[in-house]
């Protein structure tokens, strides 16, 4: 990876790099091990099945709130533009056919991710401020449209395709999830977009004296982050068979956890797909794992808590050892 | 000592021709009048330095060329071609590049990746990046700039004098036939301007034209073709650089009128000693430190980046413990845990990045020169009197000769040089016995620098003492009563009374020239 991999120091950089690479990976073997052997039914497939629908949508919202962590941002309605865009798809759905439906999920996320970039690009507005703002205004919609009750008429093709549907025993939902990831995962290594999303959450001032159009650039990040809650819709609707005005509440944090636990800083920059995949996997198995030893919910709360905060203060301590 | 005097005798070069015009330009900030009708021309293959003092718009000027801002008025011609130049991309492809003053480069992002960033070959968000002929692009430049650094190296672990080296190769790498740079030297010590001055004598000599933006005099004479200088946002004058422009001639050409330079005053009778450092040695880089500052008395010490000076003055203020050694401050053991103690302790302190570590860019005048004294205010109830806050605000602004038309304002209403000043009042507060103080001129414009160095001495007569760590040695040697010269974490020796005839020595000992000198006497 070093280029100049000359100097005697290199060894220990290359050796520290491997740890780094190496804890969270170790740390999800950890949490299998230990509840493997507390409850053996832990390891059947009908509980890695389950593991893997469970985390699906955040999987899916954490690559969009990676993007937009790196750029020095984040994005707080996802979980409330899911919901919007699962009645609005259901809604359209139930009238114009499945695929209309699913294309009204899609877009409805696009747009609502273009509005929360447009604010912050164009007037400055701090992210936060910003999509805490917007959060409210789609979950409003939602209530609006849905009357404030769930809809659970919908087309059995679109539950038996997307909701229980799987292809080599791997359900569609943990397809859909692990597709988004790799999709990220491309666009942040390997093409301009991604570039220009850490040089933005980097130094904005230096991207934009570099010649790059960080208003342009702003509003697609956001944008791409209104599409994973377009997609994570898809999966969450059809897996419940149903579309509420109220789903996913909180999912919006349980993203940002997730993206945190994965190493990346929340002043931008820098950051990695695979780590942040890594983060949802850690906080997945954890609430997965406590339900089935049979810990109790406002323990899971707080014991999710806990990792979060130590994994904020690990991360920040490799960072000063640096 | 003009590392591109053989370039007036080298082999005949294409002739010159105006490559960069700019007529009648103006800019208006606000109710600020940066740029009134400028006028400049800048010819191929040659240094065109641009003085001005700060406010003189001359950073406005070169960020108009980049693209940047938009003037409101006048004409810019790139090549006998009336131009627009709308923003980074446009001056890119007319073949202008910008070093900038604030570094442009995005820290966590790696050598090759800030060298191409904005400039790369397809321009569609989801394009793949070629990083393969990136990659080769970039080692041609930067083998250029004779710069060994790893392209996958993150800028952020580079130094400072690698940085400004990077953001010269970015430009080269798109292709700049115009350079702008601006102040390229103000974070660079002694030892990495000469090198900077040699790639640009390269750069000459590749036909490239270059508009150097500086404050700093003595650079027109080291690597001048043609000078130009602004006073208050128009060019005044234009002469190309011949050995009869002397400094004088530059310095009134700068200011438009006669600027008295500042003489320091013999030191009175010798001082008895304040503060005495014995075998210092701290983590971050002192090895075995030994001196003494007197009670009243300048004492500066020089150093490259990194001989431990820095270090020592991270001990003395408070931001690390020293590992061994003694510290004695009145006759008493001086350990301070963090800089509030230091403070408490007599040891005030004047940090080097005046806007990373010195103003509250949002807070107002008032507020931020009365940040360490606050407790001189508050009244029986524990409420802060902002009657006699004001009351020595107004003294203390006035006895510094800040200009200012309301304390109320926020600091970054005014200029670097009194914003300097008010943290210069704020270092003085509460009667401290020993000032530290790192660069303390850095970007700020003659005038205020006299008016610092004229406080100073000021305060030194009244028996406070200052310690100086400033990248200038020429100021160092201006102002100091004393100098200790450092190399590698030791003092390599002291300076008494030091005069412009100690810089060749000092400036060997900083380098570690023991064997050099030791031939020459």
């Amino acid at each position: 990876m070093f280029q100049g991999a000359k100097s005697g120091g290199t060894l220990i950089r290359l050796a520290s790099f491997d740890m780094q690479k190496l804890v969270l990976p170790g740390i999800i073997v950890l949490i299998a091990v230990v509840s493997g052997m507390i409850e053996p039914r832990y390891w059947t497939a009908q509980n890695l099945v389950n593991l893997g629908r469970q985390i699906s949508p955040l999987l899916i919202l954490a690559a969009g709130q990676s993007l937009t962590v790196i750029s020095g941002g984040l994005d707080l309605s996802v979980a409330a533009v899911l919901a919007l865009s699962g009645i609005c798809g259901v809604v359209v759905m139930n009238d114009f056919g499945m695929t209309a439906g699913i294309i009204t999920m899609l877009l409805t996320g696009i747009a609502f991710g273009t509005f929360n970039g447009a604010i912050i690009a164009r007037f400055k507005v701090s992210p936060f401020i910003a999509t805490l703002g917007t959060l409210s205004i789609a979950r409003g919609l939602a209530l609006m449209i849905a009357g404030g009750l769930p809809i659970y008429k919908m087309p059995e093709a679109f539950i038996d395709i997307f909701g229980s549907g799987a292809v080599f025993g791997l359900p569609a939902g943990v397809i859909f999830a692990l597709g988004t990831v790799i999709v990220f995962s491309v666009i942040l290594r390997y093409t301009i977009l991604g570039r220009y999303v850490y040089a933005i959450g980097s130094n904005t001032d230096a991207a934009f004296n570099s010649g790059v159009n960080v208003r342009a650039y702003t509003v697609l990040v956001y944008a791409l982050s209104g599409l994973t809650a377009g997609v994570a819709a898809v999966v969450l609707t059809s897996y419940v068979a149903a579309a509420q005005p109220l789903a996913a509440q909180g999912l919006e944090l349980q993203a940002l956890a997730a993206v945190v636990v994965g190493g990346v800083a929340l002043t931008g920059g820098q950051g990695s797909m695979l780590n942040v995949f890594y983060g949802v996997v850690i906080l997945g198995m954890l609430s997965n794992s406590l339900t089935m030893i049979g810990v109790s919910s406002f323990m899971q709360t707080l014991a999710i808590g806990v990792v979060i905060v130590a994994a904020v203060i690990l991360d920040q301590l490799r960072r000063s050892a640096n | 000592m003009n590392p591109l005097a053989a370039d007036h005798s080298a082999a005949p070069r294409p002739q010159p021709e105006v490559v960069l015009c700019a007529s009648n330009v103006s800019k208006k900030f606000g109710a600020t009048q940066a740029l009134d009708e400028a006028s400049i021309q800048i010819c191929s293959g040659g240094v065109h330095i641009l003085l001005g003092e700060n406010g003189a718009g001359k950073s406005t000027l070169a960020k108009i060329f980049a693209g940047v801002h938009r003037p409101d008025a006048g004409q810019i011609e790139v090549r006998g071609q009336a131009v627009e130049i709308g923003d980074a991309r446009t001056a890119r492809e007319l073949g202008i590049g910008i070093v900038f003053q604030e570094l442009s480069l995005a820290p966590h992002l790696s050598v090759l990746d800030n060298i191409f960033l904005g400039a790369e070959a397809k321009r569609r968000p989801f394009s793949f990046l070629s990083r393969g002929e990136e990659a080769r692009r970039c080692r041609n430049v930067l083998e250029m700039l004779d710069l060994d650094v790893p392209l996958q190296a993150p800028v952020s672990s580079l130094p400072i004098a690698q940085k400004q080296l990077v953001e010269i190769a970015k430009v080269l790498a798109r292709d700049a036939k115009i350079i702008i740079m601006d102040e390229p030297t103000s974070t660079l010590t002694d030892r990495e301007k000469q090198a900077l001055f040699r790639v640009i004598g390269v750069l000459k000599q590749r036909g490239v034209a270059i508009l150097y933006v500086t404050h700093h005099l003595q650079e027109v004479e080291l690597i001048g073709d043609f000078v130009s200088a602004m006073v208050n946002g128009r060019v005044t004058q234009s002469c190309p650089v011949t050995p009869a422009l002397t400094e004088l001639k530059l310095v009134s050409m700068l200011t438009g009128r006669e600027v008295r330079e500042f003489t320091r005053a013999k030191p009175r009778t010798p001082s008895s000693p304040l503060l005495t450092i014995a075998a210092l040695k701290s983590k971050s880089g002192c090895k075995d430190v030994a001196l003494t500052v007197g009670r009243g008395e300048i004492v500066g010490v020089y150093g490259v980046v990194g001989c431990g000076r820095e270090s020592l003055g991270r001990v003395l203020v408070g931001l690390e413990a020293h590992s061994s050694g003694e510290i004695h401050m009145d006759g008493r053991p001086y350990r301070p845990r963090h800089p509030a103690h230091a403070r408490g302790l007599g040891m005030s302190y004047l940090p080097m990045d005046r806007k990373q570590k010195g103003i509250l860019p949002n807070r107002s005048i008032r507020e931020n020169l009365n940040l360490m004294n606050l407790r001189d205010f508050s009244t029986i109830g524990g409420m802060l009197s902002r009657s006699r806050e004001r009351e020595r605000s107004t003294r203390v602004l006035d006895e510094l000769l800040v200009r200012f038309d309301s304390q109320e304002k926020p600091i970054t209403t005014l200029s670097g040089g009194n914003q300097q000043k008010v943290l210069f009042g704020r270092a003085i507060a509460g009667a401290p016995k020993v000032i530290v103080m790192e660069d303390p001129t850095v970007g700020i414009d003659i005038g205020a620098k006299a008016d610092l160095y004229r406080l100073m001495h000021e305060l030194r007569n009244r028996g406070i003492s200052f310690l100086i760590f400033s990248s200038d040695l020429l100021e160092t040697l201006k102002i100091c009563d004393r100098i200790y010269s450092m190399y590698a974490g030791r003092i390599v020796r002291e300076y008494a009374d030091p005069t412009m005839n100690d810089e060749a020595q000092i400036l060997s000992d900083i380098l570690g020239q023991e064997l050099h000198r030791a031939a020459i006497h």
